[in-house]
């Protein structure tokens, strides 16, 4: 299955930016003497370290404090494997004997400080992927200090306060830039996958993640874990630089300094974590030069003065004020070289397109024998708030290619119904059918796999992802049916825009075209024509009935453009004070004196004319 | 000209006025209601992001009056309360009660000049008490009349008084409602906005609000109303606007607007030639 | 059983700390959604401050005064210098801004007073027993318990029959009614604030008074028991965040006398731990509610 994100356009992106790091470091190596190139060294790491911190918090957007332990944990591993048995036996005598006999290379142990991180973290992720975000930033910290209080008092693998030394110091400028460089690639490719993609668009809104298919729980878990993989084996190749060190040094100051690099540069971008880390790097050394000559680089001597910590304290307090989004913003490096950024789009364009070729005009009715069956019934479902019946008992059907309206006044308890439906408020009593399997109860990604799409009230798309994004975050999402339903919107020239930029009609169709593109077997749009003009809710309106009939899929609308709904719908269903008034054609239910009722006060009026029908139909065959 | 989203389809026929009657209207308008309103709203814009909430909306609301603003949901109707309550900031246009402009986003300042908001869905702090809820109201006048508003209130709302210990969440939908005014009427304010009023009321008990509203207005409490509920609504009220998508599509004396006329609005029916 | 009595009321003593602190912190998380890091650093203030004074030749008592009032001025600053500035940034940005405060904080304590440990000098009636019954209980176990509930005490007064206190109570319930009350936004907001750091500056003395001690790092440790107290509490919830400390600081207690020897040095992290059992069997916590997002 191809899908949106090729994996050339995120490797030409790395690529790129590897080669703008290595402008920066390959000068200090090459012509800068031993301090100089150490100094690079340094500054190399510290971009490993960045990014494995981004790859959690950039994408997920989960603030953690707690990376620090796995880079910890990495140097741990690290020194009990590499450190030359004379030395250990002498340092940790307790050690188990696979340890203690241990002499272990660069990459192995690189590999193993990875392995064993992310084991940690799995186990860790367990519970933080239940908690809830604030809650999750919390833990994270709270994980940093039982490391701390381990590594500090469980001597006999890590010799307390005293610390380990005799790592053998392995970190030629080759081999960093090489660590370094993977980094780069693997961070930029993994924004890139569906998981990457899914996690950001969790950054962006959880809960319409979740109500398009994403297990937030499970890509956050994935993400946290991956990360913590990246972390291990920064915190190894640390420590192959450092020979020697002690718990004091997973500490806050390290903490602030990496989250102070990653947001200074722009958290959400790899590039960033590149940028972060050169001009922290900078200051740091700027500063502690200043500071009495102190010729030791590098922020991650805990017992410098205060003066480095000061400055970059105070510059993080200024950009978050002046520049919340870091230095390069969201953006990555193709975003700044226009050029690229338009090679990599028309290629990728280019090979959608010829992808697109093989799609046949009407797929997806597959299962037309069951299409007079009611795709989705609700029964007697009901949900109160504080003793208040938003939803008092109503049955709901909807049949494949029906367009079902539901109206009533503000308050009537419409999408309420519609969150009822979607599984995200929980049912008092009542009972839901999708396709014919009971959805009751389930949390709503379960119930979005099962062929249930929404687009919401007040627009929930993911701002900050570009549109192509938005569309091929759902699971369900394949590459032909997201391209169709770009296509169908009328997205398609607008798909490498970000979101957030387009218009508000367009913001809306994207919305729709993001549920649609799921292949849903029922779709409920919350007033899908809001605050559009006449002529937008018009074009959208022949786009809606046109979806129906070509996906085959039952639809739920709410609109208070009650001329759209009539226009529209097959079957409207009126709601009132949670309970169901009428249900019928539009022609039946706009002259029932109960609905006009319902709308404009007690007093039942009449209506002398009967509304027109043909103009229904008229919009109908559209 | 302004598109009127109210208006049929297809039908060319309307009972909307055209921009040209809304013109005269407005000229009729000033003539006859007086030249210094209370409340003056002149072109009014809000944006919520690229969403135009209210287009250029002009309103006048005189001393003693309950002016009633009708439309279908998503017209801009809480939009505008909330702009006159200081709670949005306007693109364009402003807001003068008394000649003085009403700032924005201060909305502790408005209250201050004499404009309660009664908002949607009432907002009582369910989890404080009676007393306490009207002690709220309160906030901004001396001890001894908070004392005094509350007697008051609690002779208006026997069973508020009855209640004054209990937990507002605890009241049932008509008790909160007038728990809301009898807060709002703390602060002796010349101008009380009620924002849709009925919702969630059965409908004796929005009979009982509506008769409330009218008797203060009686007491000489300038009013605002927004309500769905058009008959009851037009009943009470003095002068009435109708909304629709952000812009004033109609207005006039209340018994001027005729209830066909609304019904087709709110339904997009047709109505043969 | 004595002895479980006695580690009884050393754990509600601790807890009671550990309540003051959590309360402090979650005023001003209920009423603007904040967690402030530099809180911690309020506790080093009134570290600080009760040093100087006592060097100074100020008793005790003066000390700790001063030092309260020097927590709830630094209090009001940083709502001032930090989160008026940033008002309307999101969670993470505002934690982050904070965390960097303290830094910068930490950084400006080691480098204007020193890196080192200054003793504070406490009364020697401190380090007293009391016997009540068979019981033998420290005097400044039994002060903690007195001043810490006498403090909760009051301002439970203060929040259930003030004018402010109600006004604070309806702010932090929903902001924007409460404004349309015609309750100040700014004077609510300062008003937590100021709380916060009174709390802080309580718990403080009290921290002090135990520690005896300050360092540029001093408010680590309590802004690390004040986040789990009120994220085990629910984050939010006020209630929420006086049982987080009390469970806390019980279990802590008792950890540290129950558990064997060799684990003794583990008790934090197995607090820690158990806490996070806690949360998973209740992500939202003891007395939080689960949201519903309005959509």
């Amino acid at each position: 299955m191809r899908r949106y994100g090729s994996i050339r356009g995120a490797g030409v992106s790395a690529l790129t930016t590897t080669a703008l790091m290595l402008i920066v470091v390959l000068p200090f190596v090459l012509f800068g003497g031993k301090s100089l190139s150490s100094t690079a060294v340094i500054f190399l790491i510290n971009v490993t370290l960045v990014i494995a911190l981004q790859t959690f918090v950039g994408n997920s957007g989960i603030l953690s404090f707690g990376h620090v332990a796995f880079m910890g944990v990495g140097a741990y591993v690290t020194a009990w494997l590499t450190i030359p048995p004379e030395l250990k036996s002498n340092q940790l005598p307790e050690l188990p004997a696979f340890l203690a006999e241990a002499r272990w290379g660069f990459f192995p142990s690189l590999l193993a400080a990875a392995f064993v991180s992310a084991l940690f973290a799995a186990i860790v992720g367990i519970i933080l992927v239940r908690m809830t975000v604030n809650a999750m930033v919390m833990a994270t910290l709270a994980l940093l200090l039982v490391m701390y209080s381990v590594w500090l008092n469980w001597s006999t693998l890590t010799r307390g306060s005293s610390g380990v030394f005799g790592i053998p110091r392995e970190t030629t400028p080759v081999l960093a830039i090489a660590v370094a460089v993977v980094f780069i690639f693997v961070a930029r490719l993994f924004k890139t996958t569906r998981i990457g993609l899914q996690l950001r668009a969790s950054r962006e809104d959880e809960l319409s993640s979740a109500a398009l298919g994403i297990n937030v729980r499970r890509v956050r878990y994935i993400g946290w874990v991956f990360s913590a993989a990246l972390m291990g084996a920064a915190g190894s190749l640390w420590s192959f630089n450092i020979i020697a060190f002690d718990p004091g040094q997973f500490s806050f100051a390290m903490t602030f300094a990496l989250l102070a690099m990653l947001i200074l540069g722009g958290k959400e971008s790899v590039l960033g974590a590149v940028v972060g880390a050169a001009v922290v790097g900078l200051v740091t050394e700027s500063f502690s030069r200043i500071e009495q000559g102190v010729s030791v680089f590098g922020i991650e001597l805990p017992r410098i003065t205060g003066t480095v910590q000061f400055v970059i304290a105070l510059l993080i307090i200024i950009a978050l004020i002046w520049r919340p989004d870091g230095i390069v913003g969201r953006r990555e490096i193709e975003d700044f070289i226009p050029p690229l950024a338009a090679w990599l789009r028309r290629s990728q364009g280019q090979s959608e397109d010829s992808a697109s070729q093989k799609l046949t005009q009407s797929p997806e009715e597959a299962d037309q024998g069951s299409s007079s069956d009611f795709i989705l019934q609700g029964t007697g479902m009901a949900k109160s708030f504080h003793g208040v019946k938003a939803v008092a008992g109503i049955d709901i059907e909807v049949k494949r290619g029906e367009i079902l309206g539901l109206i009533g006044p503000n308050g009537s308890g419409k999408s309420t119904l519609l969150n009822l439906i979607s599984g995200l408020t929980n049912l008092d009593s009542g009972q839901v059918l999708l396709a014919g399997r009971d959805v009751t109860g389930q949390p709503s990604h379960i119930v979005a796999q099962q062929g249930l799409a929404r687009t919401f009230q007040n627009i929930r798309i993911f701002p900050h992802l570009l549109v192509v994004e938005n569309v091929f975050a759902p699971p369900r999402t394949t590459a032909e049916s997201g391209h169709l339903s770009l296509k169908q919107l009328g997205l398609l020239d607008l798909r490498f825009t970000e979101a957030n930029t387009l218009s508000y009609g367009m913001q809306r169709r994207l919305e729709i075209a993001r549920a649609m593109g799921t292949q849903p077997s029922v779709v409920l749009l919350d007033e899908p024509a809001a605050g559009m003009n006449h002529s937008e809710s018009d074009i959208l309106l022949s786009d809606i009935r046109s979806l129906a009939v070509h996906h085959g899929c039952g639809v739920i609308i709410i609109d208070h453009d009650l001329r759209l709904i009539m226009r529209l719908c097959d079957r409207i269903q009126v709601l009132e004070a949670g309970k169901t008034i009428a249900v019928g054609t539009p022609t039946e239910v706009s002259s029932d004196p109960v609905v006009l009722a319902a709308y404009l006060g007690d007093v039942p009026i009449e209506i002398n004319e009967p509304p027109q029908g043909e103009i229904s139909l008229a919009a109908k065959e559209n | 000209m302004p598109t009127c989203p109210g208006l049929p389809f297809t039908g060319s026929r309307t009972v909307i006025p055209s921009e040209n009657t809304e013109k005269s209207m407005e000229t009729h308008n000033i003539e006859e209601r007086g030249l210094a309103p209370l409340l003056n709203i002149a072109h009014l814009t809000i944006h919520y992001g690229m969403v135009t909430a209210l287009d250029q909306v002009s309103l006048t609301v005189d001393r003693g009056e309950i002016v009633v603003v009708l439309g279908p949901n998503g017209a801009g109707k809480s939009t505008l309360m909330g702009a006159i309550a200081g709670v949005h900031k306007p693109s364009a246009g402003e807001i003068s009660l008394d000649a003085m402009p009403i700032p924005y986003g201060v909305p502790e300042r408005v209250l201050r000049m004499g404009v309660a908001l009664i908002p949607e869905g009432r907002s009582i702090f369910g989890a404080l008490t009676v007393e306490e809820n009207l002690r709220l109201g309160g906030s901004r006048v001396s001890r001894s009349d908070v004392s005094d508003g509350i007697e008051k209130a609690f002779t208006r709302f026997p069973v508020l008084a009855e209640r004054r210990n209990q937990s507002a969440g605890t009241l049932s939908g008509g008790e909160q409602q007038q728990l809301a005014i009898a807060r709002a009427l703390m602060s002796s304010p010349a101008v009380v906005l009620y924002d849709e009023p009925s919702l969630g009321l059965a409908p004796k008990i929005v009979t009982q609000i509506f008769e409330l509203i009218t008797e203060l207005r009686d007491e000489g409490v300038t009013t605002v109303l927004v309500e769905q509920n058009v008959h009851l609504a037009l009943e009470i009220a003095d002068y009435a606007y109708v909304l629709a998508s952000g812009h004033v599509i109609s207005h006039g004396y209340a018994s001027e607007l005729a209830s066909i006329d609304l019904a087709r609005l709110y339904m997009g029916n047709e109505v043969a030639e | 059983m004595l002895e479980f009595m006695q580690q009884l009321i050393n754990g509600f003593s601790l807890g009671s700390i550990y309540a003051v602190l959590a309360l402090g912190l979650a005023m001003v998380y209920s009423t603007l959604g904040i967690l402030n890091f530099a809180y911690g650093e309020l506790i080093t203030i009134v570290g600080y401050t009760m040093y100087f004074a006592t060097q100074a030749g100020a008793p005790f008592l003066l000390a700790a005064g001063l030092g309260i009032t020097f927590a709830a001025i630094a209090s009001l600053l940083m709502q001032l210098a930090l989160f008026r500035p940033l008002r309307g940034a999101s969670f993470v940005t505002l934690l982050f801004a904070s965390f960097a405060l303290s830094q910068a904080l930490q950084g400006v304590f080691r480098q204007a007073i020193s890196p080192r440990a200054r003793g504070i000098a406490v009364p020697e009636i401190f380090s007293t027993f009391v016997t009540i019954g068979d019981i033998r209980i420290g005097f400044l176990t039994i002060a903690t318990l007195i001043i810490a509930l006498t403090s909760m005490g009051i301002l439970a007064v203060f929040m259930r029959y003030s004018r402010s206190g109600l006004q604070m109570r309806a702010a932090a319930i929903d902001l924007t009614t409460t404004r349309l009350m015609g309750v100040r936004a700014n004077r609510v907001i300062l008003g937590a604030f100021a709380i916060s750091g009174i709390l802080a500056g309580i718990a403080g003395v009290l921290w002090m008074a135990r520690t005896t001690q300050v360092t540029p790092t001093s408010g680590f440790t309590p802004i690390l028991i004040a986040f789990i107290a009120v994220v085990l509490g629910g984050l939010g919830s006020i209630p929420g965040a006086v049982i987080g400390g009390y469970i806390f600081g019980v279990l802590e207690v008792f950890l540290q006398a129950y558990l064997p020897i060799g684990l003794v040095p583990f008790q934090f992290a197995m607090a820690l731990i158990a806490v996070s059992v806690l949360l998973y069997l209740r992500p939202e916590g003891l007395m939080g509610k689960r949201i519903e997002e309005k959509v």
